[in-house]
């Protein structure tokens, strides 16, 4: 199936928009390793439905989230007795157990954990913990690959199914197993889009798995179009808002952080809150102040929905004049983070009048 | 004399030559001069408060990728999305200005501006979709364009084109069933006229801030196509669809009459009117949303029907009253849109 011209100069846009490239580094090497492993089924064509979806920006980011659900509550022993970079009220960090998680930036690592994660998940009797990290890893590779997918649109070229797709279905099939596995009547209410979802209440240990399903669940109904984001947005808010009360220090302030998005650019201008979404971003900020990617977020979906582009300038260079290695937990994502503001500093005029 | 001959001809060529030196110097010096030139395209900045990937939206891409494809690099399209540059109201009142060139906006928020407008999102205007689109094609255009200019703005098309249904939290069948259910505060004058017409009880917050279906104060009764509706949630606890296509939603491409007049003539061609085949993807996926929607919404039980001949017989009336109503609130401009959409 072939994008219609619309289509394609509309993603490409948002590419444009959103400055996906923030990995530039290692993408295709990663793909291509794990479509060799044979470990990652192709379970999506791309791009397998017409319109562009939606949401412009929001949704671009959640690659990046997912990189935020997979650093926040696991770091790596080497940090272990390091703060991680959070606030006041961030938990302290537990050691990983020797999955080399610290070692995900490099495609090798990450095809290797997504397969020790997967037999876990998969296996005669699954485990809930393995199905949980199979999703986080899922995220992270999702961050490296949807740069790919972005360029493969922008040059035309998008009509194989890139691997951010694979990552986006497989990461969430590996969350809503979690969620199943651990709490059977959650995974029942948000099994279908649901204007008005009854979540019962949530478990703090199930906190993570609620969360990468939103976080998952919002990028794949991104990717398959407007009515898909429209008809999953109420489930997602309300899973964010419950894993928000359940640990508001939850990757970071992961939940406010993604909140704080979807209040500045919701489906619909109806449902735009700017007040909110900034009260949201503050909140995931006082948890996490020095988590970049926060930053990078309510410059890139506040200060541009609000059009205050002194506010979105101060953000960004408060990212780039920050230490990203202060905490080597989340070091990675803080050197996404800084790819990013880069990018976004450079498309300043673009954005604003 | 054959030599003779041979100087003046070759006189009138030289002659020639200089006409047609100087005609496309003064041609380029109109289509390179003000506002702009070949090293600086000219930048045409559009604003809409639709989010992106939505139907506007798509209609906004594919706006720029006409632009794109026929201004052969005279313009840039900027497109600001999601309301950066403000709401409606506000980015309307710039355009009169001449400080944005160019917005996207709902004719429902148009009419906040010009009154006559709102004949059109009136009920029982247009009898389904096609109806409205055939008239936005032909008669329409010119009526409103002529309006909209005196106002200092220029109508360059029709983007996305959708119509409105009935969401209601009991069946809705006939118009006397609403008779005292909940309605959020109307947004215009046709809508306040029609929820009065059902005898409707009116809250006094707009569907924004209203109470959802499923609470017990909630709204009962709404009007807006499916996918605005499940965009914004308002489709919460609703039990019912009437695929009634009673009113007309559409947004339209305006340009600031300042700016517009300042192009060269073969840019203005390109600008307005807007070929409807431009919008062509843009308009079947637009369709494509909303059948999305809606099976999405008979999987969750929601109970979507068309009404039959006799039902839509019993709204008609109702309708029609509405529209001439307001035709006649807003004359002379609004009895000419009324006229150009009924193709009299």
């Amino acid at each position: 199936m072939t994008a219609s011209p619309i289509f394609l100069v509309a993603r490409w846009r948002w590419g444009k928009l959103t400055g996906s490239a923030i990995v530039t580094t290692s993408t295709s090497q990663l793909h291509s390793r794990i479509e060799a492993s044979g470990r990652l089924r192709r379970t999506l064509a791309w791009p397998h439905r017409g319109p562009s979806p939606g949401l412009g920006a929001l949704l671009t980011a959640l690659p990046l989230i997912a990189a935020c659900a997979t650093a926040g509550t696991r770091a790596p022993a080497t940090s272990a007795t390091k703060p991680t970079g959070a606030g006041p009220t961030a938990k302290p960090q537990a050691p990983t157990p020797a999955t080399g998680w610290a070692t995900r930036a490099t495609p090798e690592a990450l095809a290797g954990l997504i397969a020790e994660a997967r037999g876990g998940c998969e296996a005669e009797a699954p485990q809930a913990s393995a199905c949980t990290e199979l999703a986080r890893v899922h995220h992270f590779a999702l961050l490296a690959a949807a740069d790919s997918a972005e360029v493969a649109v922008a040059d035309g070229s998008g009509t194989q199914a890139p691997a951010a797709n694979d990552h986006a279905a497989a990461g969430l099939a590996a969350a809503e197993r979690a969620l199943q596995l651990l709490a059977p009547e959650l995974a029942g209410a948000l099994g279908q889009p649901s204007a008005a979802p009854a979540l019962p209440a949530i478990d703090r240990a199930h906190g993570q798995a609620l969360y990468l399903w939103a976080v998952h669940r919002l990028q794949q109904a991104r990717k398959d179009g407007f009515a898909q984001l429209s008809l999953w947005t109420p489930a997602v808010s309300a899973a964010l808002e419950a894993c928000r009360d359940s640990d508001p220090t939850l990757d970071h302030g992961g939940p406010e952080r993604l909140l704080g998005m979807l209040r500045a650019r919701p489906p619909s201008p109806l449902r735009r809150d700017l007040k909110a979404s900034r009260a949201h971003f503050e909140r995931a900020l006082t948890v996490a102040p020095n988590y970049l990617i926060t930053h990078v977020r309510f410059a890139e979906y506040y200060a541009v929905a609000a059009h205050e582009p002194a506010l979105f300038a101060a953000e960004l260079r408060r990212v780039l004049e920050a230490d990203s290695g202060a905490d080597g937990s989340v070091r990675p994502e803080n050197e996404l983070a800084r790819k990013k503001a880069r990018a976004l500093l450079g498309r300043a005029s673009e954005l604003f009048e | 004399m054959n030599g003779h001959g041979t100087l003046q001809r070759r006189r009138r060529h030289v002659a020639l030559a200089g006409v047609t030196l100087a005609l496309a110097l003064l041609l380029a010096a109109a289509t390179t001069g003000e506002p702009g030139s070949a090293q600086a395209p000219l930048v045409l900045k559009i604003a809409t408060r639709a989010p992106f990937g939505s139907p506007e939206a798509l209609h906004v891409e594919a706006f720029a990728h006409h632009i794109a494809r026929s201004g052969s690099g005279l313009v840039e399209v900027r497109r600001f999305y999601d309301g950066a540059l403000g709401e409606p109201a506000a980015l309307l009142e710039r355009v009169a200005e001449g400080t944005l060139q160019a917005v996207s906006v709902d004719l429902s928020d148009l009419a906040r501006r010009s009154p006559a407008a709102e004949v059109l999102t009136a009920p029982g205007v247009f009898r389904d979709r096609r109806a409205a689109l055939r008239a936005l094609q032909r008669g329409l255009p010119d009526a409103l364009g002529a309006m909209l200019e005196r106002e200092g703005l220029v109508l360059g098309g029709f983007g996305r084109v959708d119509m409105e249904v009935w969401f209601s939290r009991a069946r809705f069948e006939k118009p006397a069933a609403a008779r005292g259910w909940r309605m959020a505060q109307p947004a215009s004058e046709a809508e306040r006229g029609l929820s009065e017409a059902l005898g409707a009880q009116l809250l006094e917050v707009g569907l924004a801030q209203a109470p959802p279906m499923d609470d017990a104060s909630g709204i009962e009764l709404l009007s807006a196509t499916p996918i605005a509706a499940v965009a914004a949630g308002l489709d919460r606890g609703a039990s019912h669809v009437q695929l009634s296509d009673h009113a007309l939603s559409a947004s339209v491409f305006i340009y600031s009459k300042r700016w517009f007049e300042g192009l060269p003539e073969q840019l203005r061609k390109q600008l307005s009117p807007l070929p409807a085949s431009i919008f062509e993807d843009a308009r079947a996926a637009e369709m494509a949303m909303r059948d999305e929607i809606l099976a999405a919404l008979r999987a969750r039980g929601v109970s979507v029907h068309a009404p039959g001949r006799a039902e839509r017989r019993r709204f008609d009336r109702l309708y029609r009253s509405q529209s001439l109503a307001r035709a006649r609130a807003t004359r002379p401009d609004g009895s000419r849109l009324l006229r150009a959409a009924r193709g009299r």
